[in-house]
Parts: C-alpha cells; sequence; structure tokens
C-alpha cells in the first residue's frame, strides 16, 4: 500500500481526473471532498460490502414456498 | 432461447434485453439480464441472468410498497426503479433493499446499481407492514 502524509486543505491526484482533498481533520474523523468524473464511483467501503453482501443473499434458489404469495 | 434455473428453457425476444452499465454489485462479470414481470399486474419481476442460468434475483416494484419512497435520482423518458428483494424464510418477512436500486432505461435497455449515499435508506426494509405488537399502558 502507497502511504502518504498530507495536511489540510492538500490533496492527491490518482489518475489524470481524480482528485481527493482533505478540507479537514478532527480527532479520529478527517473530512474529504472527492472531485472525479461521473463513470467513477465512490462509496464508502463498508457500505460497498454490505450491499454486496445483500445482494449475494438475494439471489432466488427456489421459487418454492412463496411463489404463490407474489400473486397477490 | 435462455436457459435458466428456475423456469426452464424460455423463449425471449432479443428486445427485452438488457445491459448492465453499472454492475449489480459482487457480479461485476453479469452484464446482460432479461426482466420478466411475474405476471400482469404483478408488483414483482424476476431479473434473470443471460449467462448464468442459476442467477435469478426477485425485484419489486418500490412505489407499490413504500408509496413514500423517494430515491432521489434526475429520471428523464421511460426509466423504471426496481429494488432487489431479499427473501426470508417467513416470506412476510422479506425485506427490499431501497438503498441500491436498480434502474432501468427501457429506451435504450440500459441499467445500473445505483447507491443511494446519505439518502437515509438502508439494504433491508420490510416489504409488508405485519402490524405493530400493541402496547397496553
Amino acid at each position: 500500500m502507497l502511504v502518504l502524509t498530507r495536511k489540510r486543505g492538500q490533496s492527491l491526484l490518482i489518475g489524470d481526473e481524480t482528485e481527493v482533498i482533505i478540507l479537514e481533520v478532527n480527532g479520529d474523523t478527517v473530512k474529504i471532498g472527492i472531485n472525479a468524473p461521473f463513470h467513477i464511483k465512490v462509496y464508502r467501503m463498508e457500505l460497498y460490502e454490505e450491499i454486496k453482501s445483500v445482494n449475494v443473499s438475494s439471489v432466488i434458489k427456489t421459487k418454492e414456498g412463496f411463489e404463490e404469495l407474489l400473486k397477490k | 432461447m435462455i436457459k435458466t434455473a428456475l423456469f426452464g428453457d424460455i423463449e425471449i425476444d432479443e428486445s427485452y434485453k438488457i445491459n448492465f452499465i453499472s454492475p449489480i454489485l459482487g457480479f461485476e462479470e453479469e452484464k446482460e439480464f432479461v426482466l420478466i414481470r411475474n405476471d400482469n399486474d404483478s408488483p414483482f419481476y424476476w431479473l434473470q441472468s443471460l449467462n448464468t442460468p442459476e442467477l435469478v434475483f426477485l425485484l419489486a416494484d418500490p412505489f407499490v410498497f413504500f408509496p413514500d419512497y423517494k430515491p432521489g435520482l434526475e429520471i428523464e423518458g421511460d426509466v423504471g426503479v426496481y429494488v432487489i428483494v431479499t427473501i426470508a424464510e417467513d416470506f412476510k418477512l422479506s425485506t427490499a433493499n431501497l438503498i441500491a436500486p436498480i434502474v432501468i432505461d427501457a429506451n435504450n435497455k440500459t441499467a445500473m446499481q445505483v447507491v443511494l449515499e446519505d439518502s437515509g435508506y438502508t439494504t433491508r426494509h420490510r416489504l409488508f407492514n405485519i402490524g405493530n405488537p400493541v402496547v397496553v399502558g
């Protein structure tokens, strides 16, 4: 992993188009600004992981037991 | 003709195929799906992968189950918003993922799973209101 030290107001450029700016540092909380083109998706890691895991557990294995209930 | 684990071999009109331009998270390799309505006026749909017969999701029309749902998306044209249902062992306890809906543009047949950061929604909202216990004071 590349590790860099930045101060408040300083930024990083990832690739040619994605800028990550340190906006505010307060104890163990860091406020970050991101300027990125629309096709670059930005997610909070824990939300990304949760959605992935809910998606995986939503794959339908069988329609037995509830198919009738869908018709109401 | 496509192969499916749940419905057997089914005949699908080419025009029903949709292409995910931003993937269902965890299924980045799966781009081609078909959306099948459960029956004519059902709020449920099946999202079946064209390449993997075993990969099928149950989607619901969120506005039927959650009339106040506001995904906050700028939607133009013939665009449908659907939510993925997570089936519970007791179907009445099944949940819908309102924070990451599936958005399908019917005109150009493209789709994406959109993540609504900071929307206040979660991945698990009960589909059915099964009532709260009555508290006698």
